[in-house]
């Protein structure tokens, strides 16, 4: 990917424009604008457009009445259509709110809706059915799906208006988006997952027991992986407001250790319940997460 | 433990800094928000405890850093006592290798038995034993030897020609005492013969030097004593053909003495006396050497007289004596007074004073007035005297001239200034050393005596007897502020600082101005007995035979002015030393000062005509008179003390309780501590 279109993925520049839908359209377009060629298209009924045909491209694609008007092979392309309904859960607790000194001024939670607002986009531009679900301890807000282009909107506002409050319940969260959804689809979880490992576990146990499709963003800031702090520090916990003492210098190496051991036993445990699982580290762009993504739409289709 | 400046021990309570600051501090911690407080607390437990200790440790370091400085500053002493199994052993050996020890009794002299004695006392100490070798008359001290270094040492003994010295060994023992280790013991022996020179400076020690034992061995001759010495001599005359020497001789043995006394001068008959002398006796014997014909009159050369005992005794070295003898000069001094009235008779009857004090010294006197004094006179002068300085010249200035250039003198009394533009022209030709110009009527006192030492033509010991009759006592009632040339030379002053006696040399005479008048009409000194002295010494008499010997332990000086033709030069001569090697002499002013001799026997300048020093022993230095053993043990109970008291502790036992400080050791352990502190407290903010 080149160099000047990886800037728009760039969460420290998203999150310099004002408005969300752009900040989609950024991500999308300058995600897609480097790949070549665009895998993603061609499931669909509704044509799109013409293209020269390259060698390697299928010849059931080839639009031969082109050929015998222009003499010239041309493919065929199609806007893809399908009924997959995506819900898209966000979390935005308190300790969503952290944002280190690797990245000033994108939360957790600002990166996480960069990548709600580009994976909407994404997904409506290409017909899937979306909803939004922002949640703390509980379910704070709530869009249906819809595949209409208006509905872009709707998403797009929801998160620019998201704020963060209360602490993290994801498992019931879970088990309540599991018991809510009526129509089996793909669930996309953007969280820090700070939650009990075994109860997170379990609530995607659920959703996966009712046949979705699951696929976790865990998004850490580069502060939360490194502990890369000097001096002495009394750390306050974001949700439950208790203090600790320390020399970050003495004990980072455990810290480290021990964060090292609880990303391994997340990422073993999704793997065994053949749940995705993709961790984001907020001074990175956005491409890895579109990518994971599109790689699991795919393997849908 | 002590302390020299205990009341810095009292920094030591800064450590409450530190402390309190440990206890009341509060580390600012920064307040950060975070969320996943959970992995932190894991390792928070062990850092916290680690933490704490670290805490703790910086504290004690630098609680110790401030005590260990407090304690520095404090000069803390750590005594140490030594065990007495631990104790070193250093022998002192005292050895006497004065010439007396160069008796010989039955074939061996004192000293070979000596040897032998300090050999065996080396062979019976503790085989750890340091050994201090301490020869007193030629006063060598070689410290630190081991028993083999110790024997080799001794084996090369030798006699000095010096007499004994008990200072400087002692001094030695007692700087070697200060300087040994801790728990050392010092044993100090005393090898002699103990003669009575020996013994008294044993007596006369005012500090007796501390020690843990003290021994001597007495090494007295077995049988009588057989030894006579020439002991000294003196020239009693040497004006006429002979030259009479009154030689002192003396038995320092127990037995009777039939000896010959000889005096021996080169180019010269020989001649003697027979010498009696009963044991302890001691007597003078004259001894008359005929001089040549060439040796009197005005030639006055320095004769090498050796004196000589025969047959020898046990004791050979002392059978000799040499002394370089000046035979005075017969000569006529011409002397002519010019005066004006008859203000000069006060220095004619000096003059005749003179004349009849010595009878090989004859002035002939010629006055003229000032307007009568022809060329005539001036050429049959050889000094000319005048009464004040000339109001008219019927000569020439050239034949005052021709007076000092034959090594006459011409010497000016100060009563007025005269003709002014002929003393300016005296002055301006040399021949006047000074010029008178203003009075200054004050009264004044001369120095004691002139500062001859400087100028030839003037002799120093003359100018100490003048010192006899305290001229410093003889007030002038002003004196003449002069105006002088760069080559004159002030050789007397007045205690105002203003010039008493002028002198400048012209051709081979010189010329002198006296700042006074010559019939005292300025003063008292031509009324006072100073006054036939002074004129003696202001026409340079000297007419005494001198005489040249000194002992071993003195430098010899000589008088350039008494050899007389000699008229030395250079200010370095060469010399030959008693042993025959070659050195330098240097001379100042008349004196001539030369090296240390090198033994007994003759020193001489190198040149055409020889000035001789004859060296001798010290007298005494021989004296083998009886001494019991209970005198010489009293007088070594007063050089040397085993008890401690105040002021007298053992060497050893200062040694003993001796203060060892400990700054450097709690200096390192400071610099220790900062490091360790400095490392331990980076690590605690890691």
């Amino acid at each position: 990917m080149a160099g000047a279109t990886r800037d728009y993925l760039d969460p420290i520049f998203l999150s310099k424009l004002a408005n969300m839908e752009l900040v989609a359209r950024c991500a999308i377009e300058g995600f897609f604008s480097g790949l070549h060629p665009s895998p993603f298209q061609g499931f669909s009924v509704e044509y799109s457009d013409h293209r020269e045909y390259y060698p390697g491209d299928e010849v059931k694609f080839v639009d031969w009445k082109v050929f015998a008007r222009t003499d010239r092979l041309c493919i065929k392309r199609f806007h893809q259509e399908t009924n997959t309904c995506v819900y898209l859960l966000l979390d935005v607790s308190k300790s969503m709110a952290f944002a280190g000194a690797a990245t000033p001024g994108v939360r957790k939670v600002d990166y996480a809706s960069f990548l709600a607002a580009a994976l909407s986009y994404l997904m409506l531009k290409q017909g899937d059915s979306t909803a939004l679900v922002q949640f703390a301890e509980r379910i704070k807000g709530q869009i249906p799906p819809a595949s209409k282009r208006t509905h872009l909107h709707a998403i797009l506002t929801a998160l620019q208006r998201a704020k963060v409050a209360g602490r993290t319940n994801l498992a019931g969260v879970l088990h309540t988006v599991a018991e809510t959804t009526k129509r089996r689809g793909l669930i996309v979880l953007i969280s820090d997952l700070l939650d009990d490992e075994g109860d997170i576990a379990r609530g995607l146990a659920h959703l996966k027991f009712l046949k979705h499709d699951v696929i976790v963003f865990h998004v850490l800031d580069h502060q939360e992986l490194e502990l890369d702090y000097e001096g002495l520090i009394e750390f306050e916990d974001m949700e439950s407001r208790d203090k600790l003492r320390t020399f970050p210098q003495s004990i980072r190496s455990r810290y480290q250790q021990r964060v090292g051991e609880f990303l391994d036993h997340v990422r073993k445990t999704l793997g065994k319940s053949d749940i995705d699982y993709c961790l984001l580290d907020t001074s990175e762009p956005l491409d890895r997460a579109l990518i994971a993504y599109l790689v699991k739409r795919r393997r849908l289709m | 433990m002590s302390f020299l400046q205990w009341t810095f021990l009292f920094g030591a309570l800064a450590v409450v800094g530190p402390l309190m600051a440990h206890l009341l501090s509060k580390p600012r911690f920064r307040r950060v928000p975070f969320t996943m407080l959970r992995f932190l607390r894991s390792g928070q437990r062990e850092s916290q405890s680690r933490r704490k200790l670290r805490d703790l440790l910086v504290l004690l370091l630098r609680c110790a850093i401030i005590t260990l400085i407090a304690l520095l500053f404090a000069q803390p002493l750590l005594h140490v006592h030594s065990k007495p199994q631990e104790q070193r052993t250093v022998v002192h050996l005292a050895l006497d290798d004065s010439m007396s020890m160069a008796y010989r009794d039955g074939g061996k002299s004192l000293l070979a038995r000596m040897i032998e004695a300090a050999d065996k006392r080396i062979g019976r100490a503790p085989q750890q034993a340091r050994f201090s070798i301490h020869t007193l008359a030629s006063r060598r001290h070689i410290d630190g030897l081991d028993k083999r270094q110790a024997r080799a040492e001794i084996k090369r003994l030798t006699v000095a020609p010096r007499s004994a010295q008990l200072a400087d060994f002692l001094s030695a023992l007692r700087q070697g005492s200060r300087q040994k280790p801790p728990g050392t013991r010092v044993r100090v022996c005393v090898m002699s013969d103990f003669a009575p020179n020996t013994l008294r400076q044993f007596e006369q020690v005012l500090r007796p030097a501390g020690v843990h034992e003290w021994t001597y061995e007495s090494l007295r001759p077995e049988g009588k004593v057989s030894n006579a010495a020439i002991t000294g001599a003196r020239v009693v005359d040497a004006s006429g053909g002979t030259l009479d020497i009154d030689v002192t001789v003396a038995d320092w043995g127990d037995t009777a003495q039939e000896r010959k006394l000889t005096a021996t001068v080169p180019d010269l008959e020989p001649a003697g006396v027979d010498v009696h002398l009963a044991p302890g006796q001691q007597r003078v014997f004259r001894i008359q050497v005929e001089l040549q014909h060439t040796m009197t009159g005005s030639h006055r050369p320095v004769l090498p007289v050796e004196l000589d005992l025969s047959p020898a005794d046990n004791l050979v070295e002392d059978d000799t004596y040499r002394l370089a003898v000046s035979a005075p000069a017969a000569t006529s001094t011409r002397v002519l007074l010019v005066h004006r009235a008859d203000e000069a008779f006060l220095f004619e009857t000096a003059l005749d004073a003179l004349a009849r004090k010595s009878s090989a010294w004859t002035p002939e006197v010629r006055m003229a007035t000032e307007d009568h004094v022809t060329r005539g006179d001036l050429n049959w002068a050889d000094t000319v005297v005048f009464s004040a300085l000339p109001a008219d010249l019927r000569y020439r200035t050239e034949d005052l001239e021709k007076v000092t250039a034959g090594g006459g003198r011409v010497i000016f009394f100060a009563t007025d200034v005269g003709n002014s533009k002929i003393a300016e022209r005296l002055w301006r030709e040399g021949l006047l050393p000074a010029l008178p110009q203003r009075w200054a009527q004050e009264t004044v006192y001369l120095e004691a005596q002139p500062c001859t030492r400087l100028c030839p033509g003037f002799d120093g010991r003359t100018a100490r007897s003048l010192s006899n009759y305290r001229p410093d006592r003889i007030a002038a009632r002003g004196c003449w502020l002069c105006r002088v040339a760069p080559q004159t030379q002030c050789i007397w002053r007045f205690k105002n600082g203003q010039g008493f006696l002028w002198h400048t040399s012209v051709g081979r005479g010189s010329a002198v101005l006296v700042n006074t008048s010559i019939d005292d009409s300025l003063g008292l000194l031509a009324k006072s007995g100073a006054w036939v002295a002074f004129c003696g010494y202001l026409l340079g008499e000297d007419h005494e035979a001198k005489q040249f010997c000194f002992s071993t332990a003195e430098q010899p000086v000589l008088s350039v002015s008494d050899s007389g033709r000699t008229r030395q030069r250079l200010a370095v001569v060469p010399v030959e030393n008693c042993d025959g090697s070659k050195t330098r002499a240097r001379i100042e002013g008349d004196r001539l000062f030369m090296p240390a001799p090198a033994g007994l026997g003759w020193m001489r300048t190198l040149g055409a005509t020889s000035l001789y020093a004859g060296i001798n022993l010290p007298a005494g230095e021989t004296d083998m008179g009886s001494v019991t053993t209970e005198q010489v043990a009293d007088a070594l109970t007063r050089a040397f003390v085993t008890e401690t008291p105040d002021g007298a502790q053992p060497a050893g036992a200062r040694q003993a309780a001796q203060r060892k400080p400990v700054w450097p050791s709690l200096a390192w352990a400071i610099i220790f501590l900062v490091l360790l502190e400095s490392t331990v407290t980076s690590r605690l903010k890691r």
